[in-house]
């Protein structure tokens, strides 16, 4: 019963983990502009997630060490630094992006300005990754993350004509008003939004933080092939809420106030205060994964002790790079910086960084030195490699349509 | 030639064509008067999002589905919007004096909301309903215009 529980707690930890700031305002963003005729890239990015995701987690399981450990190992010093400087720089973009989200949320709850609260923000994440246990950190937010399912509810409650919604999603087409390189432009940012490099790397180093061997592989497959596409269906339910209140009406998304409203107009104030708690709680278990994240990379890069499974003061390198991330976070967000402009920005480079960190997790996948029998099948290769090509395709658009649509005005 | 090519030279076209590339995302296009119309569609556009956002909110609001603090957000992060689509606007050079009339109009209309949205904005504030109801009435009067300069524009 008890491994019951922990395959249905990684799950649900997994859905309500697989929506952050990048997702909720991007999402909001599509519905509002596009309808459901991008809900093809969201299922993509899902679909190219697990792969990975899968990948990853049985790469941490057998070998028991971190990524860029392996990578650096693999492929030599010069290209590790180059994946860890291509990395790092979208995950700490991402980070001050999450940052910024919790202070939104709060804004929205208090109507105190944002400004205000980064600091405060700033500083409850990293005292977070300091002194609380790393399960507690997973659970926790995981768990709180699941209120996002109130979009589901508002979709539902809103009384859409269903059968034009999903026509819309599954014969996609281009609004007559919206040119074809702002909706690949979108397309990329919705695909960059579901495949963050942080994922994986939190994901991969989690389970090295909970000492995962392959016997924990049926778990960890479960949450990666339940719980993520679970996690997309929140998005969707995002996108749709959106096209309903929106699409029509000519309100186009760039405010996370706006993300909330359709729950507004379906389900009042307590479908409001649930989707607050959703903002609150996917953004701060975002900001400790992407936290995390920045240090657990660079750590393991450079051989450092690192992970919440030791003492702060045997870990003091990885500790004081969480500390300096969340200080350059804060700093960076109070420069006035728009938070969501941030978060766009941090999904298209996501897009652009995604190469140099899934074709290392690919190579390793396939070290038999490291994998033994549990080196990627035909199957895995086969998706791996499918995903890989759609991944440098998008990196390669991402910096052109960017110019070319002035990110997606 | 290309073959001949050293790879500093490589790399050297590699970096001129990305810079002419990041240039070209700068500098605006050709000034004309289907570029100035396409600015003035943008900027309805733009505005229209807002005064809708503003009166969804405040209707949810007067209908007790919406807490203070969240429509005060809302309402004050459009407000907050509306300027810098005026400012983009006004900065935009009409081609010749027949689209002066053009650029009246919309900065005008955009005066307008900004109005209405700031009324709205103190009366939320105030939690005063009769002020909301006005603003809310202010700002249908707002997207009735901008929907006709919309349709106008094409």
């Amino acid at each position: 019963m008890s491994a019951f529980f922990a395959v249905a707690l990684g799950v649900l930890t997994a859905i309500g983990g697989f929506v952050d700031i990048g997702d909720l305002v991007t999402n909001g963003v599509v519905g509002s502009r596009f309808g459901m005729s991008l809900a093809w890239a969201t299922v993509l990015g899902a679909v190219g997630i697990c792969v990975f995701a899968e990948m990853s987690g049985r790469v941490a399981a057998i070998s028991g060490r971190g990524t860029f450990d392996l990578v650096r190992e693999r492929l030599g010093p010069r290209v590790g630094l180059a994946n860890l400087a291509a990395s790092m720089a979208v995950t700490l973009l991402t980070y001050v992006a999450e940052i910024g989200g919790i202070a939104l949320a709060l804004q929205l709850a208090s109507s105190v300005n944002n400004l205000l609260w980064m600091p405060v923000a700033g500083a409850a994440v990293w005292l977070v990754l300091w002194r609380v246990r790393f399960s507690l950190i997973e659970n926790v937010f995981g768990i709180l993350g699941l209120a996002l399912v109130v979009f589901a509810v508002a979709a539902w409650k809103l009384g859409p004509d269903w059968g034009s919604l999903i026509h819309s999603a599954t014969h996609p087409s281009r609004p007559s008003t919206e040119h074809i390189s702002t909706y690949l432009y979108y397309a990329i940012a919705l695909f960059g939004a579901a495949m963050t490099p942080y994922e994986v790397f939190f994901f991969s180093s989690g389970g090295v933080e909970e000492h995962w061997t392959a016997k924990d592989l049926k778990t960890m497959r479960s949450n990666v092939f339940v719980g993520f596409p679970l996690g997309a269906m929140l998005s969707l339910a995002i996108a749709a809420c959106a096209t309903v209140v929106f699409l029509d009406v000519g309100i186009q998304v760039d405010t996370l106030g706006q993300v909330a409203l359709p729950v507004v107009v379906a389900l009042g104030k307590i479908g409001l205060v649930i989707a607050l708690l959703g903002f609150f709680a996917a953004t701060f278990g975002a900001a400790c994964e992407t936290g995390l994240s920045v240090g657990y990379s660079i750590s393991q890069y450079f051989g450092w002790q690192w992970g919440k499974f030791v003492e702060p003061a045997r870990a003091t390198r990885f500790h004081t790079v969480l500390l300096l991330s969340s200080m350059f976070a804060i700093a960076v967000l109070l420069t006035t910086v728009d938070p969501i402009q941030v978060t766009e920005y941090s999904v298209v480079f996501s897009a652009i960084a995604l190469p140099l960190t899934y074709l290392p997790i690919l190579i390793v996948a396939n070290d038999r030195t490291y994998m033994g029998e549990h080196v990627n099948g035909r199957l895995a290769n086969l998706f791996g490699s499918m995903f890989l090509l759609i991944i440098v395709v998008a990196a390669v658009a991402a910096i052109p349509l960017m110019i070319i649509t002035k990110a997606g005005e | 030639v290309a073959l001949a090519m050293s790879p500093g030279s490589a790399w050297r076209r590699i970096g001129l064509a990305l810079s002419v590339a990041a240039l070209c995302g700068c500098v605006g296009p050709a000034r004309n008067s289907d570029n100035y119309h396409g600015d003035a569609s943008a900027a309805v556009r733009s505005g229209l999002s807002e005064a809708q956002t503003a009166r969804l909110v405040i209707r949810q609001f007067l209908n007790h589905h919406a807490t203070g603090e969240y429509a005060d957000v809302v309402l004050t992060d459009s407000e907050t919007a509306i300027g810098p689509i005026q400012d983009s606007f006004g900065s935009r050079q009409p081609d010749s004096p027949k689209d002066d009339d053009l650029r009246d109009t919309i900065t005008q209309m955009l005066g307008d909301e900004e109005d209405a949205l700031a009324h709205a904005r103190i009366a939320m504030r105030r939690s005063d309903v009769a002020g909301l109801q006005d603003a809310d009435a202010d700002l249908a009067d707002v997207i009735a215009d901008l929907d006709k300069a919309q349709a106008d524009l094409g």
